[in-house]
């Protein structure tokens, strides 16, 4: 086989070699948009009986009632439980409720952090506390869960909760009950969960601030904070938006932490210290009760939640996405504010 | 011109509030000062970690005259005047020692605030550095952080005298909403001189301002700078033989961080005293 | 503006002028910079928190038992050991690793070597960042719909690595292309100047001088996959003992444990959970700091030779 090496034969042999590599490899790496394809559709084909029987009430009421104990009924060729009814708002209403305080709380601080290591803080700082940035990332969603449990969730029905009521206790979401878990606690956990993001991508979008611009701010008489506020925060602006959105994409997919500081309601909070529910904490503790239903409708609905859930983090990362990469920082109009 | 000294006397008013601790000072007075001088540097060596940029120097800067710095690149000349407002300080691992007075106070020392400092001493950068946002905007800039304007017609009246003084007003002044990047690369630097002066430097540190310039911007900002020694004390940084001949009164010619030679301005081009000085000034040198 | 000279004058100018505003400029400078200080130290009193609490009582919950007895009990009471959830992880990581290891790297090797940034590339870069931003419950629910029920594997190892593989694909795939990138032209040109085809180029030399990129990206990928718990919940169910089985038999992991345990409030489940989360935690941060610090090596410029 190796005989004729030097062959014209064999050089034709070295470009089918070629070739082949190059439609494998290619294979694989189109695996993302089949991936994706293969996502949209299972999940699509897995919620048909939910998105058609339960239409749009699905969007519209409160209610997840799922009537395992009524008789299996036929509808629309569907399999349902008579008198079930699924509605998905107390979700919806907590994952964005959840996601907002967290991009509250986060998008200052990570803001804040990214300005101390770019801007304010010694310059030997800035390796270490990148480090750690990472290190915090890093870990596992369902121990911040357990630490949300055993530290986050007693802290603010002890202390934080009770000062907001009564210095704010005119502000109507600042009042009444205080329970262990909720609202609070679950935004605050997502914002501890969401700050690496936001600080890197603000400090990289700082980073490229240049340092003309700077200088030009400095000579002025600008101090430190001003050189921040007029010049590096407008032109990062962009990155500092971006490294946000993408927070908060992960922040609304964001499950077992929050499952396990949520509180698990099944009605809407009225305050901020109420117990909430969101799409992913709800569907990954609902699969041992989406069993017991006969009619299957219980798994489809579970499915069309999903789908809800990937069709708003799929929007904001995209979002993000366009923004933090396409587009960054090529527009110098409006990048320094006065 | 009198709305220069209207201003400047208000602002004397103005800062009796803030740094009234001129008895602290007194000790670092130089008391060699002359009449004329603004800055005197003595012994002024500065360091970057190990390298040592500035090499013991001694140098007044005279009121109302150009001060030229001069020399081959590398000789030291941007750090020397980076220093003259502090905008070395944050550049890692600078170090300085011996002393730079300004009017008899150690520009150096713990009393100085180095952002009040660079509103006395204002600065040019050898690449034009306009903020990507109106002209109106990026003279306005300085005053606004300042609040040197009571309301909307002093601050047109500060931008509209800085423009002028810039020499820039006549090309501008029907489009000053306009994005200052649309500008030339010569009206961008004037622009960026404008923006200097609308804080009332006392001082203004021009670092190679040409030098990014064509020939006819360059000219344009040489007359600017004869112009403004009228009111102004002006030091600057070139490389550019020709200019330096134009403008100064005075010329440092400083080489490998040391300085070679000081003289009143047609004297050391026409009889250097060194042979360095000549060779760089015949060109053989650069 | 006369030639300073009288003592009064020079004082005058000895002052350095502020405007009034001057001082409260100066106080906002100084608040604004202890506040970036402070919510430094908020944002990471939680994450010392977290450690140190792990740690402490993970430490102390090491036992011989616990270690090395399955786990008794379920959902209510919670009991035993962890042996068989710690084999499970071990065990689902690396046959998730095996399954996606070569799918990403040689995807990467399209994207750096064959695509010239051609529209499918771009396509493919754009999907992969989409694929990384979706929740993995949601690659949970597919994995579970799709492999569990309808391929009618069950909950089953295979299921759930397949999941977990799906979740790595993106990491990889982008830091293999990435150290792919940096591989210097002058070697691709140096081999190709001998006659080598690409296809032995780039096995036997550009994937060679990339591999430590390529491992860091593997790494981070299996750090983010050893601390899922949403999509194995879906797709590997939960079981007291370990298994090899790759189809029809659940599967243990220590996040399960962490998550399950945390909820029970009794000590014992809680030392289970604790112990779970301090094996968790270190292996997280050991691949994190091993693969960080490569990360870094990476993306810093490329010093020139000799």
């Amino acid at each position: 086989m190796g005989e004729t090496t030097h062959s014209l034969s064999d050089k034709r042999y070295r470009s089918i070699s070629d070739s082949v590599y190059k439609i494998v490899t290619l294979a694989l790496c189109s695996m993302s948009f089949v991936f994706i394809i293969i996502l949209l559709i299972v999940l699509f084909h897995a919620s048909l009986a939910s998105i058609v029987v339960n239409g749009l009430r699905f969007f519209t009421t409160t209610t997840w009632n799922p009537a395992i104990n009524s008789k299996v009924i036929s509808v629309d060729g569907f399999s349902a439980m008579w008198g079930a009814n699924y509605g998905m708002l107390v979700f919806f209403v907590g994952t964005l409720g959840s996601s907002i305080l967290a991009l509250l709380v986060g998008v200052p601080v990570g803001v804040g952090i990214a300005l101390f290591i770019s801007e304010f803080g010694p310059k030997r700082l800035d390796g270490p506390i990148t480090l750690l940035l990472q290190l915090m990332a890093g870990i596992p969603s369902v121990i911040f869960g357990f630490w949300g449990i055993l530290i986050l969730s007693p802290w603010i029905r002890k202390f934080f909760a009770p000062a907001l009521g009564k210095y704010l206790f005119f502000i109507p979401i600042f009042s009444g009950q205080v329970y262990s878990s909720g609202f609070l606690s679950s935004g605050f956990i997502l914002a501890l969960m969401i700050i690496p993001i936001i600080a890197s991508i603000s400090r990289d979008a700082m980073a490229q601030t240049p340092v003309l611009l700077k200088e030009g701010g400095r000579a002025l008489g600008l101090t430190d904070w001003e050189i921040s506020r007029k010049i590096v925060i407008p032109y990062a602006r962009q990155g500092i938006i971006g490294g946000s959105i993408l927070g908060l994409g992960r922040a609304l997919g964001e499950t077992m932490a929050v499952a396990l500081v949520c509180g698990g309601a099944d009605f809407l909070p009225k305050t901020m210290f109420y117990p909430i529910n969101t799409l992913s904490a709800f569907i990954v503790t609902s699969l041992d009760s989406a069993f017991t239903d006969p009619s299957g409708m219980y798994v489809a609905a579970l499915g069309e939640l999903a789908l809800v859930l990937l069709a708003i983090t799929m929007i904001v990362n995209i979002s993000a996405r366009l923004l933090v990469s396409k587009g960054f920082l090529s527009n110098p109009e409006n990048v320094v504010q006065v | 011109m009198d709305l220069m000294e209207a201003q400047q006397e208000r602002m004397s008013k103005e800062k009796s509030e803030t740094l009234e601790r001129s008895d602290e000072n007194t000790s670092s007075i130089n008391s060699q000062m002359s009449p004329g001088d603004r800055i005197r540097m003595s012994s002024l060596n500065v360091y970057y970690g190990n390298s040592h940029v500035l090499k013991d120097l001694n140098l007044t800067i005279e009121d109302r005259k150009i001060t030229v710095i001069m020399g081959p690149s590398g000789c030291g000349k941007s750090t020397l005047i980076r220093t003259l407002n502090r905008m070395n300080d944050t550049v890692h691992a600078f170090k300085l020692t011996g002393e730079i007075a300004l009017d008899g106070i150690n520009i150096y020392s713990k009393e100085v605030n180095p952002t009040l400092l660079k509103l006395r001493v204002g600065m040019v950068f050898q690449k034009p550095n306009p903020f990507p946002i109106s002209i109106y905007d990026n003279v306005a800039f300085g005053p606004k952080i300042h609040k040197l304007s009571k309301n909307r017609a002093e601050m047109d009246e500060i931008v509209m005298q800085a423009l002028k003084q810039a020499a820039l007003w006549e090309e501008v002044k029907d489009r000053l909403k306009a994005n200052a990047l649309s500008l030339s690369g010569g009206q961008q630097q004037r622009l960026c001189i404008a923006r200097a002066l609308a804080v009332r430097p006392e001082i203004l540190l021009l670092d190679e301002p040409a030098s990014a310039l064509d020939p006819g911007s360059t000219a344009k900002v040489q007359e600017l700078m004869v112009e403004l020694k009228k009111d102004l004390t002006l030091v600057l940084v070139t490389h550019n033989m020709q200019q330096a001949a134009t403008v100064a009164n005075k010329v440092a010619f400083l080489y490998n961080g040391s300085l070679v030679e000081v003289g009143q301005s047609p004297d050391i081009f026409e009889n250097p005293q060194k042979k360095v000085t000549e060779d760089y000034i015949s060109g053989r040198l650069t | 503006m006369a030639q300073v000279e009288t003592p009064q004058e020079k004082r005058k100018l000895v002052e350095i002028r502020g405007p009034r505003n001057f001082r409260s400029r100066v106080l906002t400078d100084k608040i604004a910079k202890t506040a970036c200080l402070g919510v430094i130290l908020v944002a990471f009193y939680p994450f010392a928190d977290i450690l140190y609490l792990f740690i402490l009582n993970g430490v102390r919950s090491i036992s011989w038992a616990r270690l090395t007895e399955n786990t008794v009990g379920g959902n209510s009471l919670g009991g035993g050991g962890l042996s068989n959830a710690l084999e499970g992880s071990l065990f689902l990581i690396g046959l998730s690793a095996l399954i996606v290891v070569p799918i990403g790297v040689f995807g990467g090797v399209y994207l750096a070597e064959f695509s010239n940034n051609n529209w499918i590339s771009k396509v493919s870069r754009f999907t992969a960042d989409i694929l990384a931003g979706v929740p993995s419950i949601v690659l949970g629910y597919v994995g579970f719909s799709l492999l569990v029920l309808y391929f009618g594997w069950g909950f089953s190892a295979m299921a759930a690595a397949i999941t977990l593989a799906v979740l790595m694909f993106p990491y990889i795939l982008r830091t293999t292309e990435l150290a792919l990138r940096r591989v210097p032209e002058s070697i691709r040109e140096g081999a190709l100047a001998l006659g080598s085809n690409k296809t032995s180029i780039i096995n036997r030399l550009t994937l060679r001088f990339a591999l430590p990129g390529i491992l860091t990206g593997v790494l981070l990928a299996i750090s983010i996959s050893v601390g899922e718990t949403a999509p194995l919940i879906y797709t590997a169910s939960f079981s007291n003992y370990a298994t090899t089985q790759l189809f029809h038999s659940p599967v243990g992991y220590l996040t399960y444990m962490v998550f399950v345990f945390s909820q029970i409030p009794t000590s014992e489940a809680h030392a289970l959970a604790y112990l779970a989360s301090l094996l968790l935690v270190l292996i997280v941060l050991a691949i994190n700091l091993a693969s960080r610090v490569g990360l870094r090596r990476l993306t810093k410029p490329l010093e020139s030779e000799g």
